[in-house]
């Protein structure tokens, strides 16, 4: 291998790699920068510990009307029992994306909302007197989608005579909204800098490799936006994943209410967003994943990504309003606008998962391993 | 050094991450008859493997360790493709050339044993080889940096270095423009005349702070394990003789080992078939990587010819890819949950890779078959960002995957790169 060879073929690649027109690059800044600490924080101090603040409270009053309907059974302390049941779990949906930390340790999200309920083995529980629901076969005879059940299976005057004539199902019901409120409380405590303090570790994990908080809270929230409310919340229900195409109406959130399914895809969707805009507990603006973005001059095409986001997000809440009625009866009639939802759920999927982590150098991996 | 990376990779777990967990494995082509043992086999073959490195850093058994060093730990990479590292694949090639060395002529418990293989002075070919190996991952590493998107975008360090603007002190710096074009121009220099910096005496010690320079920044700024490490202490072949020699003299002192005299030579015969397989190794090294030439479109784009090419962080590339089967007769889409597949970091590499798309269309097929759902067409709706390009759409989502096999030949279902 002579050196005159090597100069020629040096030249001959650089000719070659310089062939492409440059295309007329957008004016560049001349820095890329975002304050990540300031993100983490407005996500740690304004975001995650006061929204799970606001969940106890939630989950703490649902116990308390659960126990006054139990000591007392009327139509109007179930329905009473029933708005807190509806408002704690609505609560829970601006928070279920945050199964990291001490959310991840206690599995809050399969403990507390696996739906849809195995209800023949809830009421064998009951005759049982079996009110022990640890272990991962009993995830769904628990949660809020068995208290839908015992609260909405039949109507409210059936329902009453049924917690009066058997009192082992007062205590199934104590049981389940004691757990749900106790996981509550841990992962709060936990989170919150006067206990456990996760919070603190939280803001310190800056960077963007495996472990950081960044990398961490973007793969949370592409695994939720895909799994739990995409597939979860829309997807199965209208049988996208079925050869069949069969429609499971029983299979959405909180089936036996049955008219407050899209109001919690709804809730669900505005917890992602809160996260990537920054938009605090009490409504007001802090810094978010958009600005990040922003600073960074991210682009989708012409437009600045940041803006194919949000309007992507915008399509997502008009394609929920676009389907009538409630969910349970569109998977069945209106199967079609249904399916629109899911379309306009997975264009985010799209955004999220590849343009905004490879816009902010994050490493999409859910496992520690070794780049090149 | 090996033996120190294969505990790495054991305590962190991830020989069961990588080669128990999964329930498919994406082989390469021509190695479709490569798969995992089993969970208790695999520990087997790793230990046997760091067994192995043990043998050829002490000199025992030395061609035996190093042929089972070589098989193992290739075998090891060959089970999966989403686990593709150029720094493994550099050390599959050096070990395969590492049989062919006689490295355990001189101080080693081979010698040791048998007094007569020693030797005090090595042909040139030896330690040429390795050189030559080491220079030629530099130097494709420099070439594959001389592209438009590298020189004149800045891309990828212009995403990567801002994301690391959190380090004290240097973390401003990183997030500027200027930093992620200097970085990228040093780069490219840097990879293309470090082999002969190195070869020359005079720049020599010059030549190797940069090199540590070099690998400890990208180190420490990137996620790329053991590499930087190793490539530190490989660069020392480079060094004369005599600097070798001092420094195991002082190790002879601190094991103890005896005095040997006598200096075997190497019979004709033997050093003739080596050179022939030297000759044709290094003619495939060097031919192999511009195999991308001969596809049409952006290489970085549908990445036919970009493994094996000692392409080290040269694109930053996303996807979120959707599969759907449709069975026979029916005008009926349903979309398969790559989760219930592949783990995340496999769905990750599938996602991004043509190839690997195909493989997973087949995997889908084949289960489909078994579950009763025959002849099921497969199709994938695919978005890729490419250095911050933007998503957009990667393939035909009308192309039936599960038909087609992988070959050398070009992928027509693979959209184009507009710009």
């Amino acid at each position: 291998m002579n050196k005159g060879f090597l100069l020629f073929l040096f030249a001959a690649i650089l000719l070659a790699g310089c062939k492409k027109d440059p295309d007329p690059e957008p004016t560049q800044p001349d820095s890329a920068s975002y304050d990540q600490q300031s993100l983490l924080n407005n996500w740690g101090d304004e975001i995650i510990v006061p929204g799970y603040f606001a969940y106890t409270q939630a989950t703490s009053d649902q116990k308390s009307f659960a126990d006054a309907f139990i000591s007392d059974p009327t139509e109007s302390s179930l329905q009473a029992f029933s708005d807190k049941w509806k408002t704690s779990q609505k609560t829970w949906q601006s928070v279920s994306l945050f199964e990291f930390g001490p959310g991840s340790d206690h599995v809050i999200r399969a403990n507390t909302n696996i739906y849809p309920c195995d209800t023949t083995q809830i009421e064998k529980n009951i005759q049982n007197g079996n009110l022990d629901l640890s272990g991962a076969s009993r995830l769904d005879e628990k949660g809020y989608a068995a208290i839908d059940y015992l609260l909405h299976h039949a109507t409210a005057a059936e329902v009453v005579q049924e917690f009066k004539a058997d009192s082992k199902r007062g205590d199934y019901l104590k049981a389940l909204v004691a757990e749900v409120d106790q996981l509550a409380q841990t992962v709060y405590q936990e989170w919150n800098s006067g206990s456990g303090n996760h919070v603190a570790e939280f803001k310190s994990a800056t960077g963007s490799n495996v472990g950081s908080s960044l990398g961490i809270m973007i793969n949370s929230v592409n695994m939720h936006l895909e799994r739990f409310l995409r597939d979860g919340k829309v997807g199965i229900p209208n049988g996208e994943r079925s050869f069949s195409g069969d429609p499971l109406p029983g299979h959405v959130e909180a089936a036996y209410k049955g008219d407050v399914s899209k109001e919690f895809i709804r809730a669900n969707l505005k917890g992602l967003e809160n996260i990537y805009l920054g938009t605090k507990q009490d409504g007001s603006n802090g810094m978010g994943l958009d600005d990040a973005l922003n600073s960074l001059g991210a682009k989708h095409g012409d437009q600045a990504l940041d803006a194919a986001i949000k309007s992507q997000i915008a399509s997502c809440y008009s394609a929920i309003d676009a389907v009538p009625g409630t969910m349970k009866e569109a998977v069945v009639q209106d199967s079609d606008k249904v399916s629109e939802l899911f379309k306009e759920f997975q264009k985010l999927v799209i955004l999220l998962k590849a343009d905004m982590p490879s816009s902010l150098g994050v490493l999409i991996t859910y496992q520690d391993n070794d780049g090149d | 050094m090996m033996f120190v990376s294969l505990l790495r990779f054991w305590l962190k777990g991830w020989i069961y991450d990588l080669y128990v967990a999964p329930k498919h494995f994406f082989t390469y082509y021509g190695f479709d008859w490569v798969k995992p043992f089993g969970e208790m086999g695999m520990y087997f073959l790793f230990f046997g493997v760091m067994l192995a490195a043990i043998g050829i850093a002490l000199g025992l058994f030395y061609r035996w360790s190093a042929t089972l060093f070589f098989l193992g730990f290739t075998y090891i990479e060959l089970i999966d493709k989403s686990n593709y590292l150029n720094h493994y694949y550099f050390i599959s090639i050096v070990s395969l050339l590492m049989i062919l060395l006689p490295a355990h002529r001189h101080f080693s418990i081979d010698v040791w044993r048998k007094p007569s293989l020693n030797r005090n002075t090595t042909a040139a070919w030896t330690i040429g080889a390795i050189r030559l190996q080491l220079g030629t991952v530099y130097f494709f590493a420099g070439i594959a940096k001389l592209n438009y998107d590298w020189l004149f975008r800045a891309m990828p360090l212009k995403l990567w270095l801002p994301a690391h603007g959190t380090i004290p002190v240097v973390g401003a710096l990183l997030q500027k423009t200027w930093v992620a074009f200097a970085f990228s121009w040093f780069g490219a220099i840097y990879d293309l005349f470090i082999p002969f910096f190195l070869m020359a005496k005079r720049f020599r010690w010059l030549a190797y702070g940069a090199v540590v320079s070099f690998h400890v920044i990208t180190g420490w700024l990137f996620q790329i394990g053991m590499f930087p490490y190793i490539m530190i202490l490989a660069t020392l072949v480079f060094f004369s003789a005599d600097f070798h020699e001092r420094l195991l003299g002082k190790l002879k002192e601190w094991v103890r080992y005896p005095e040997i005299d006598g200096n075997s030579l190497s019979r004709g015969i033997q050093a003739r078939w080596i050179t022939a397989v030297l000759v044709l190794h290094f003619f495939i090294q060097w031919a192999f990587p511009f195999r991308y030439l001969a596809y049409p479109g952006d290489l970085f784009w549908h990445e036919q010819g970009f493994r094996f090419g000692w392409r080290v962080m040269l694109i930053e590339k996303a996807g979120s890819t959707f599969f759907y089967a449709q069975l026979p007769g029916s005008d009926r889409r349903i979309e398969i949950r790559n989760s219930d597949y592949l783990t995340p970091n496999q769905e990750k590499m599938m996602s991004t890779q043509p190839d690997m798309m195909l493989q997973f269309a087949q995997i889908i097929k084949k289960d489909l078959d078994e579950k009763g759902y025959p002849d099921a067409a497969i199709f994938a709706e695919s978005y890729v960002t490419l250095n911050g390009s933007g998503s957009r759409p990667f393939i035909d989502s009308n192309v039936n995957l599960a038909e087609l096999s992988d070959t050398w030949t070009n992928k027509q279902w693979i959209k184009p790169f507009e710009q």
